[in-house]
């Protein structure tokens, strides 16, 4: 004996999973924002060196590092921006991208895990604490990063979520001598 | 032999930008069926799908080998179609304090079917008009486990609710699909 709701279940599937076609070129349009994307993106750092804050992160390979695994923000030293002739290796021979911007700045990648969030921006030492300067731009769903060549040394920062919450980096030394709390990096580097 | 998923995407981390076109000529129909059928609109539906392959290519050294790059994919794409769903409703409420009132998914049922009947082009337009009518976790929920097939504990995973609960919203979208397309009938 047939049961009507089975019988529609089973129409139901037949009729959902028929396909629907987006117009022709889309799949060529994905590849040239890819390609794009490729493009514009610094990829040519290939492996970074994870000088801030010591090296606790250790090594990481291609853009993004394990990062969230370890919590929920952080801050990762990309390596210096590549230039021809600047790929290298430290002491222990692993490989390096050694030139930089000038050979001054270190590409450090800021990460903050923040699902719920609508716009985060990262504030510090480096853009005069305006919140407008740096916006992170939110890759994965929930994960937003921004990346920024840093002077070697010391640096200050915090993060803007949603123009109202102010968010310290929870895995990084904070201080709070005046005013809002903020975290801390050093970007390893010869001045 | 064709490579595999993982095979492509290590190709891709290792700067070959055009290893990432196979995994899109292998995901787009499945992916593109979803965000249609979820939006209602191609526009939109395409928007999600160009948004979803370039988070993808963005986030791929994160992607597990162990994890499914189907699965993984589609899970992006579902968080995308959410996005979507959020915008409007809040562009809506800005502009009118009003209802949000789904587009018309008729204007974009399926793929231009060959040789159907009348009738059976008509029902199509009457399920998608009826699917735009639920709420958007319940056609989520819905479309994955009808038109994806997937089980309801890879449903949970993906959408992060719980088994039951989705259990619970399949039934009751399935009693609300039946019930809006048997009004139409009566009609």
């Amino acid at each position: 004996m047939s049961d009507p709701r089975r019988d529609f279940e089973t129409w139901l599937g037949g009729e959902l999973r028929r396909p629907a076609q987006l117009d022709p070129g889309s799949r060529a349009r994905i590849m040239q924002r890819v390609r794009t994307e490729a493009r514009t993106e610094a990829r040519t750092v290939e492996r970074g060196r994870a000088s801030a804050r010591g090296n606790r992160r250790g090594w990481v390979a291609g853009q993004v590092g394990a990062l969230l695994a370890a919590g929920v923000a952080g801050v990762l030293a990309l390596g210096t921006i590549d230039r021809l002739n600047g790929a290298g290796s430290d002491t222990a021979g692993r490989p390096v991208a050694a030139a930089s911007i000038r050979d001054t700045l270190r590409l450090v990648r800021f990460v903050l895990a923040a699902p719920t969030a609508s716009s985060v921006a990262l504030v510090g030492d480096f853009n005069g604490w305006r919140a407008g300067a740096t916006l992170l731009a939110e890759g994965e769903p929930g994960t937003w990063t921004a990346a920024v060549a840093l002077a070697p040394g010391p640096h200050r920062y915090a993060f803007v979520v949603d123009d109202t919450q102010w968010v310290t980096d929870p895995i990084a030394p904070v201080i709070a001598d005046s005013g809002r709390p903020s975290s801390t990096l050093f970007v390893e580097g010869s001045r | 032999m064709e490579p595999t998923d993982t095979q492509l995407v290590r190709r891709v981390l290792d700067g070959d930008v055009d290893a990432f076109a196979p995994l899109v000529d292998r995901y787009h129909d499945r992916l593109a069926r979803y965000a249609v059928r979820m939006l209602g609109d191609r526009e939109d539906a395409e928007e999600a799908l160009q948004d979803t392959f370039l988070r993808a290519y963005r986030a791929l050294d994160r992607y597990r080998d162990e994890e499914r790059f189907g699965g993984w994919l589609f899970r992006i794409l579902v968080n995308q179609c959410r996005s979507v769903v959020a915008r409007r409703q809040r562009r809506a409420e800005l502009l009118a304090g009003a209802r949000w009132d789904p587009p018309a998914v008729a204007a974009a049922p399926d793929a231009e079917g060959e040789g159907e009947g009348e009738g059976e082009g008509e029902l199509r337009e009457e399920l998608a008009r009826a699917l735009a009518e639920l709420p958007a976790p319940a056609r989520e929920a819905v479309l994955l486990r009808y038109a994806e097939e997937l089980t309801y504990e890879e449903m949970a995973s993906i959408t992060g609710s719980g088994v039951s609960a989705l259990k619970m919203r399949v039934q009751r979208a399935c009693a609300r699909l039946r019930s809006l397309l048997l009004e139409v009938d009566r009609v």
